[in-house]
């Protein structure tokens, strides 16, 4: 149950607030979660004043603040593959609401965005400490992370991104969603999500002559009450090969 | 904390809780256009507003987190323009629109859709379908299919550019959402009857006035809960209330022990009710996740849901039955052990059988033999839900009368009070149900579900209790559609003549038997009798259908829309299909051969009705034929079905398309069983309030009775006035299911009508008669609100109330009737499907569904054309989304509407609506029903287009990508 609501202003007050023993704090994004905050008492501290909706671009870079929510991030890519995976991810109201930092730090494994970002090799950018660390490495050890109180920033280079999902219908939750984003220096990654706890990264690198085996290895233990491991297994190498043809 | 909030330019400012959610704030502040989905998450948007211009869901943003932002609700867009003496700015462009688009179904969701069409049109000058579709995605509709909306939303834009003058906009709208409509029976010409009337409703649903049943407050209203069984099937060893009694705030905690032991059905059916009494309002054992435990009384939500943690149950876990092939198997568990059971017709609750049905028509075995070919097939259809916006909710007290009013949203009030009357120990007439504004039902809401809950509240309190149900408790704790396993064989001679037709279906009632017996007879009734085979066979069909129901420890079935009927419907078209295909028949000419034709014996009628004595019933007007022809034409059939370039898509080898059809029959009413009462008076200014039980769930059915009793009475729909339903002051209605209201309940209205018109028609010819030559009553007629004599001489229908109230022999013109039909004419339809399949991965994509209805006379071509689509929306997920799944344990996979998906605005196929008139010579209008039969067609025609795209032949709904994938690597 939410005891108190605090709007900082800036992010030495934030990071403060969050460090407080009592109440325990959390930061609060979008507003998705409030619903979920019913058991013990909790202190939320409201991240919208601390200017973190803003997206830049570096040389071939994308700084994109935590704040900036699904709609804001797909307006400013006007990418059809983003603007895909946003659909899929959340309707309109949900997209206008919704932070990108928020998607980060509490979607699954089915979260088409999520999957998308991590093939695009997003990192993660946090304070007090500064510290940037890839989306696919903090992933593992989000529940226990510690080296940062407040995602500020997801930062994305430069690359060409192809999106695709399978569900029950267009705009359902993919029982099987891949993403292929390849460089220009030739790498290319492969995510693959639509189940489990997170999405899962079949292939990082510059050759892709064995994606069948990358995509059942990814997809080995996939089965959950959804689809089969079996299923997932033959669909998503068609769906990851294709993705890669096209890319 | 201290809040100061900025709602429709006006400042708001008062001390709340931190925790408090925006659409809290705004539903204390009394914002009712606001609406509870029950899901508190954002899922189906019921609850939009706009923040800073921009859609957002206000039950998942805190209050505070809105606060230095502009919100706007749908009470700061626009008002009624005419408030007596005081005149408004009026509607917005977007009210006025969804009114004349016919827009509005329930209209639970309408304050939404217009909030996020409003955004996107500040945003967007111009938008496009697609992007209309986009911003209204996030708010989810389960009755207009999205159609309307998106062309209301599209009409805006036409004005703004000038290419509809605002003045135009009724005309000029009505031209983009009327259906097609193709009379193939003469049908007398009518002023009232067939024409696209607003509905009398919309006005309010466009402003979000409180209309809904918990959009009021009661001093002193307590918060009602429902303790859920955590596990499915257990006894009660004990249960400790002490903590969650001391919690401050807590009214009351009831128990199985603190109630009266009453055993009833939760169905919503008339006397005597056609299956077994198998529940207490609360007992000592569970059996399913999600069976209640206890009730806790609060006085808020937050203490209430403390409180049910507080509760300690101790359960002893009994063997769980999940599977309804091993419910009958002499080592399955028993779940109805109790001595109160009582059985309905062979019940058996000793070998879990809620039901057993056994029909035979002709001689089936004979069939069998005089076939050339037999065929057998096995399929599966899924358990699914009714999912309306408005969850179950309830408000009951006791008024100062020391009765009990129960304010409730239910399809069937009157069900409601007579079934409640010895489970709360009170006679019937110290209860009062008022049905205020229902925002969708489909069946889910023809259950006595929770009514029981707050009235037992309310007496152990005092106090009046809101109980409504959260999304979750949806999916865990209400009704669903019967799943079934269904053995179809069938006998066919070489030239495609069926000789015998047999189905056996295994359906699962879940926990309870509510509907058990009828849901599932309805099943074979509607489905099997639309094929009674060629030839000699027309007059003498060789049908056999066999059912068992059977309880599972899972969520209990009931009423959804279709009532059974779709469940028939997989198997039994698609068996046809693979015969069609395996004999090489046209599978339109095939089923067009051995369908049900006009003036022939209904099968079914002379066996089975619905748990009463059965009566031949004949099928007056049949027009199926008409229907493949127009559905065929618009679909272009002919240029489609087995064109391989058709199939193929260019430069996409992995996909495939593929067109289907599936013919269907539903019923219309409950023969010589339901019945509907109307009452009709009039009043000063020749305005006529209109008193009916019927329940209009958003089908538009109060419209439609305006238009009956208008017709009759000579005046427009907007001087009647629609009150439904209270069963203090209106007539006793069956309620609305069975597709019976404007069958039967619009016969009651007529009949009602044309006794207040006999009245005014001996006034009128008195007073015409004072004033000049002679007239007689018979000589009158009513039209343009007037009663106007044959050499032309006429009263006004004001002129006429006031001579009634005030001035001669004074009089309260009225008129009551009731009905009960003789019969349950049919309606039937032709459904199209066009898909395309990815046969790598099995991707589905349903492209476009088109429709054609027998319908008979259209009362209302843009309610009944809203109903249709609504209807193929729902039916579709049916075809390949719906479906719920609970683990080994009876947990439920679905427990809210991201898992359970149901289908959002922009991800719609093409919808196509035709209705072909038949005059139907049992109703006063030719009427006959529309509301369920969009249900039973679509998932079939979506079957056989998979089957004639890419071979794969699928026996199990919904058509999920894997399951086709399955079925490719079968012919593979």
């Amino acid at each position: 149950m939410i005891i108190d609501y605090s709007r900082p202003k800036n992010m030495k007050e934030a990071i403060a607030l969050l460090d407080r023993k009592e109440p325990r704090s959390i930061p609060l994004a979008g507003g998705s979660i409030v619903s979920k905050l019913r058991g013990e008492p909790v202190a939320v501290v409201d991240l919208q004043d601390l200017g973190l909706a803003q997206i830049s671009k570096s040389t071939n870079s994308f700084d994109i603040g935590s704040m900036v929510t699904l709609n804001e991030f797909g307006e400013y890519f006007k990418s059809p593959e983003i603007t895909k995976a946003i659909s899929i991810q959340a309707a309109k109201n949900k997209q206008n609401s919704a932070t990108l930092g928020g998607l980060v730090c509490l979607a699954d494994g089915r979260s088409p965005l999520l999957t998308l970002l991590l093939a695009l090799d997003a990192s993660l950018v946090w304070e007090p400490t500064g510290k940037t660390i890839s989306l696919g490495n903090w992933l593992p050890q989000r529940r226990e992370w510690n080296e940062g109180k407040i995602l500020t920033a997801i930062k994305i280079s430069e690359s060409r991104i192809k999106f695709d999902s399978i569900g029950r219908s267009p705009k359902d939750q993919p029982i099987l969603c891949c993403a292929v984003a390849s460089w220009k220096t030739g790498r290319i990654r492969i995510a693959i999500g639509g189940f489990g706890p997170t999405p899962t990264l079949a292939l990082d690198g510059n050759k892709t002559d064995n994606i069948q085996k990358a995509v059942k290895i990814a997809l080995s233990n996939s089965k959950d009450q959804w689809a089969s491991s079996e299923y997932r297994i033959e669909a998503g190498t068609k769906l990851a090969e294709r993705l890669l043809n096209e890319s | 904390m201290r809040i100061s909030l900025q709602i429709n330019n006006k400042k708001i400012s008062k001390e709340i809780e931190p925790g408090l959610t925006l659409f809290d704030f705004l539903r204390e502040a009394g914002y009712f256009g606001v609406k509870f989905g029950g899901c508190k998450k954002g899922e189906c948007g019921a609850c939009t507003v706009l923040i800073d211009g921009k859609s957002v869901n206000s039950c998942s943003i805190l209050a505070l987190q809105a606060e230095g932002h502009v919100i706007e609700t749908i009470e700061g867009v626009g008002e009624h323009p005419d408030q007596g003496w005081k005149k408004t700015k009026g509607f917005n462009a977007l009210q006025k629109a969804f009114i004349e688009a016919g827009a509005i179904q329930c209209g639970y969701c309408t304050p939404a859709m217009i909030l996020a069409a409003k955004a996107l049109l500040k945003e967007k000058e111009n938008p496009t379908e697609d992007e209309i579709r986009e911003a209204i995605s996030g708010v989810l509709c389960r009755c207009t299919g999205y159609d309307k909306p998106v062309k209301a939303i599209e009409f805006i834009q036409k004005i703004k550019s000038g290419e509809v003058k605002d003045q135009d906009l009724d005309k000029e709208i009505l031209n983009e959402v009327m259906p097609q409509v193709v009379s193939i029976s003469d049908s007398p010409k009518f002023e009232r009857i067939g024409q696209p009337e607003k509905k009398v409703d919309a006005i309010k649903l466009v402003q979000g006035k409180p209309a809904f049943t918990t959009d009021i407050e009661l001093r002193g209203m307590l918060v009602g809960k429902i303790l859920h069984s955590t596990v499915a099937h257990a006894k009660i060893k004990s249960i400790d209330i002490s903590k969650a009694k001391e919690l401050k705030g807590v009214h009351a905690v009831l128990t199985w022990r603190d109630l009266p032991r009453v055993v009833y059905s939760t169905a919503g059916q008339s006397d005597p009710i056609p299956g077994p009494l198998d529940m207490f309002s609360l007992d000592n054992k569970v059996r399913f996740v999600g069976d209640r435990v206890a009730f806790v009384a609060a006085e808020s939500e937050e203490i209430a849901e403390h409180a049910l943690k507080l509760i300690k149950v101790e359960y002893e876990e009994l063997p769980v039955l999940l599977d309804p092939t091993r419910a009958m198997l002499p080592d399955a568990p028993i779940l109805h052990d109790e001595a109160e059971y009582i059985n309905f017709a062979d019940s058996d609750p000793k070998k879990n059988l809620a039901a057993k049905i056994r029909i035979d028509v002709g001689n089936v075995d004979e069939g069998f033999k005089e076939a050339d070919r037999i065929f057998e097939g096995d399929f599966i259809v899924p358990k699914v839900q009714q999912a309306h916006i408005e969850p179950h909710e309830v408000v009951s007290y006791w008024d100062e009368d020391d009765r009990l009013v129960i304010r409730t949203s239910t399809q069937v009030p009157f069900h409601v009070r007579r079934i409640l009357s010895p489970v709360l120990g009170l006679p019937v007439k110290r209860i009062r149900v008022i049905k205020p504004r229902i925002g969708g039902g489909f069946g889910g809401k023809q259950e006595v579900l929770i009514e029981d809950v707050a009235a037992h509240l309310t007496i152990a309190t005092g106090h009046p209790v809101r109980v409504e149900y959260t999304r979750e408790e949806e999916f865990i704790a209400a009704r669903s559609r019967h799943p079934m396993r269904v053995h179809m064989k069938t006998g066919v001679k070489s030239d495609g003549t069926i000789t015998a037709n047999e189905m056996y279906a295994l359906s699962d009632t879940g926990a309870y038997g509510c509907h058990a017996l009828t849901v599932t007879g309805n099943t074979g009734q509607k489905s099997m009798a639309l094929y009674v085979g060629d030839g000699k066979y027309r007059k003498s069909p060789n049908i056999r259908f066999y059912a068992d129901i059977v309880y599972t420890n899972t969520p209990p079935a009931g009423a959804y829309r279709g009532y059974g009927v779709p469940q028939g419907y997989w198997p039994l078209d698609r068996h046809l299909e693979n015969i069609a295909k395996e004999m090489g028949f046209d599978p339109i000419e095939f089923r067009l051969k051995n369908a049900l034709r006009s003036e022939e014996l209904q099968p079914f009628s002379t066996s089975w009705s619905e748990g009463r004595e059965p009566r031949p019933e004949i099928v007056h007007t049949v027009g199926l034929e008409k229907c493949a022809e127009m559905g065929r034409k618009a679909i272009d059939w002919d240029n489609k079905f087995q064109n391989e370039s058709w199939q193929k898509v260019p430069n996409k080898p992995y996909l495939r398309r593929g067109i289907g059809v599936a013919f269907a029959m539903q019923g219309t009413a409950i023969p010589y069983l339901d019945m509907g009462g109307a009452t009709i008076k009039m009043n000063d200014d020749g305005s006529f309030n209109l008193m009916v039980g019927a329940t209009d769930l958003g089908t538009g059915s109060d419209t439609i009775l305006a238009q009956m009793a208008a017709e009759v009475l000579g005046t427009t729909v907007e001087d009647i006035l629609v009150y439904s339903s209270d069963t203090d002051f209106t007539p006793f209605d069956k309620g609305a299911y069975a597709s019976s209201t404007t069958y039967i309940s619009g016969t009651a209205v007529t009949n009602a009508a044309k006794q207040a018109a006999e009245r005014i028609k001996i006034r009128a010819a008195r007073m015409l008669s004072k004033n000049g030559s002679s007239v007689t009553a018979e000589e009158i007629k009513l039209c343009h609100s007037k009663a106007t004599s044959k050499d032309g001489r006429s009263v006004t229908l004001k002129e006429i109330a006031y001579n009634a109230l005030h001035h001669e022999d004074q009089e309260q013109i009225m008129g009551h009737a009731s009905y009960v039909a003789p019969s349950s004419p049919p309606p039937f339809a032709a459904q199209f499907a066009e898909v395309t399949v990815d046969i790598e991965t099995g991707q589905l994509t349903v492209d476009k569904l088109v429709m054609a209805v027998d319908a008979g006379k259209v009362v209302n071509p843009i309610t009944a054309s809203g109903q249709v689509e609504g209807g193929m929306t729902q039916a579709l997920g049916y075809a390949v989304c719906e479906e719920m799944v609970y683990d080994e344990k009876g947990h439920p996979r679905e427990t809210d509407l991201i898992d359970y998906h149901i289908f959002r605005a922009d991800e719609m196929p093409e919808l196509k609506t035709i209705f072909v008139e038949t005059y139907e010579p049992t109703h006063p209008f030719g009427a006959k029903a529309v509301a369920e039969i969009p249900l039973d067609g679509v998932a079939p025609a979506i079957g056989n287009a998979i089957l004639n795209a890419c071979g794969a032949d699928l026996h199990e709904n919904p058509a999920t990508p894997e399951r086709i994938l399955k079925a490719l690597h079968k012919i593979k």
